[in-house]
């Protein structure tokens, strides 16, 4: 099915990397995020318990060093954390960081003439 | 034997299994009994056990709140001291009579005092009480019947010494587990100090054993055991106090990433409250995984699609509302991960019966059939 593309915001609103702006679409509220100068959709619901996902903070991620063991953080903040109960989702992938089981719808987006798209 | 016909259509009962595991067998073991296999090497500590009048205090920190009510008796099933002392060889019957009343064919022995071991506070008193315990168990208890294992007790006051304990004793006829003392165990059993012992027991292809018991819970949850009045409040909160920091410290800080092979067997802390804590462990997994790069998947998939851990289903309790409550439980925990243990002779003991008349015609009869034995026999790996 092909989607419709709907405004979201002008390009100068989310001109700032980490920026997001959140809309309503068709009944169900979209966020869309600039991560590392690209932009991405994913729907404001965490499948956890509903929660509004999308209006928590961005984060980066913790990992181990495979050899070491140690903790290691990569700071790119490319998640985001559910105001809730703190379920974390890859924006750019709307998976858990967690957990393959869980993840949130994406969207695709553009730009064109000064203004961001989300094709839904 | 109790062979009466179970509910909804079934008519499997106790006599037709093939197996039945008491994966919790314990023993009644006085220090006196296992004092003169302890090496030479420790003469020294030997001595200073040899002056104590009174071993579980004054070596081991073992505390109740009362005496309770059961006292010194010798029946099944009654806690009584020394039953295993005497000099004319008859007590040491005691766990084959136990299994032939109750229709159980095979027993992984535990100890009861010696499962304090955590709680000793001097160090090389620890090492040699576990030394000398293992060998007592190897050459006067395993031998008197086929049906009987063991698991090499250690003491985790020192990894490195436990899991050269584990190194030269795990060829023996009988060893298919290692079993940490859990009550009073600091730090608890997922911390990394412990890894050398994980890694012998995961070397050796032994399954790693925790069993705490009531009197390590004076030691194990120091203000709250001042607050407990009577024998039942203690019993009814220390094994599963006890087990439940230690599994899920090991869930959370990696062990079953670090030892993939490794199986784990929690012991005496019921049914009901598994599948909570793994629900739980989920549940914080996905909410703070950032505090826990070391686990790389839920919990509960390290349970059950990794097979790695399995807990046994005694004490079940006392299900007043509808004996089918119990297999409700069951099946919520996961009836792949509940393996029946008796806990003989202690008096909190489940005979077969106890467990299989309520799950008989509850649960299909395969799984009822895995968990009276099945399951255990595949953990352990008995012929």
């Amino acid at each position: 099915m092909v989607g419709e593309d709907y405004e979201i915001a002008a390009v100068e609103e989310l001109s700032e990397e980490g920026s997001r702006v959140i809309a309503e679409i068709r009944g169900r509220e979209v966020a869309v995020f600039n991560v590392g100068g690209e932009y991405h959709a994913m729907l404001n619901y965490c499948p956890h318990a509903s929660g509004p996902l999308c209006d928590g903070p961005t984060t980066g991620r913790f990992e181990a060093d495979p050899d070491s063991g140690r903790m290691t953080y990569d700071d790119e903040e490319r998640y985001v954390q559910c105001p809730w109960h703190d379920w974390k989702f890859d924006i750019t992938t709307g998976k858990n960081v967690h957990s393959n089981r869980y993840a949130v719808p994406t969207f695709e987006t553009a730009v064109e003439d000064g203004t961001v798209y989300v094709r839904m | 034997m109790s062979s009466q016909p179970t509910g909804s259509g079934s008519r499997l009962t106790l006599d037709d299994l093939d197996v039945v595991v008491d994966a919790d067998g314990h023993l009644k073991e006085s220090v006196d009994d296992y004092l003169p296999y302890m090496d030479d090497e420790f003469a020294g500590v030997r001595k200073l056990i040899e002056n104590s009048s009174h071993p579980p205090s004054e070596v081991f920190s073992h505390t109740r709140t009362t005496p309770g009510t059961y006292g010194g008796g010798e029946r099944i099933g009654i806690e009584g001291r020394d039953v295993y002392t005497g000099s004319d060889g008859q007590t040491r019957d005691v766990k084959l009579s136990e299994m032939d009343k109750f229709g159980i064919d095979y027993s992984v022995i535990t100890p009861t005092l010696t499962s304090g071991l955590s709680t000793v506070n001097n160090d090389e008193m620890a090492i040699a009480l576990s030394q000398a315990y293992n060998d007592w168990v190897l050459a006067e208890i395993l031998d008197r019947h086929e049906g009987l294992y063991t698991a090499i007790t250690v003491a985790p006051q020192d990894p490195h010494h436990a899991a050269e304990e584990i190194d030269r004793l795990s060829d023996e006829d009988g060893v298919v587990g290692v079993l940490m003392p859990i009550g009073g165990l600091q730090p608890p059993a997922g911390a990394r100090v412990y890894d050398p012992i994980y890694q012998a027991a995961e070397d050796n292809g032994l399954a790693m054993l925790y069993h705490g018991s009531t009197g390590q819970m004076g030691e194990h949850w120091p203000t709250m055991r001042k607050g407990l009045e009577t024998n039942a409040e203690d019993v009814t909160l220390s094994h599963p106090t006890m087990v439940f920091p230690n599994f899920v410290t090991t869930m959370l800080r990696g062990v079953p990433e670090r030892f993939p092979d490794l199986k784990h067997l929690f012991q005496e802390a019921g049914v009901a409250a598994v599948p909570y804590f793994i629900w739980r462990l989920d549940d914080q997994y996905l909410s703070k995984g950032e505090e826990l790069p070391h686990v790389t998947k839920l919990p509960s998939e390290y349970i059950y699609d990794d097979e790695l851990v399995y807990f046994t289903t005694q004490p079940v309790g006392h299900t007043a509302r509808s004996p089918a409550d119990l297999a409700k439980a069951i099946e919520l925990a996961g009836p792949e991960i509940m393996v029946y243990a008796a806990d003989l002779p202690h008096a909190a003991f489940d005979p077969p019966s106890e467990l299989f008349d309520r799950i008989a015609g509850q649960l299909d009869d395969d799984t009822v059939r895995q968990i009276m034995g099945e399951t255990a026999a595949d953990l352990f790996g008995f012929a």
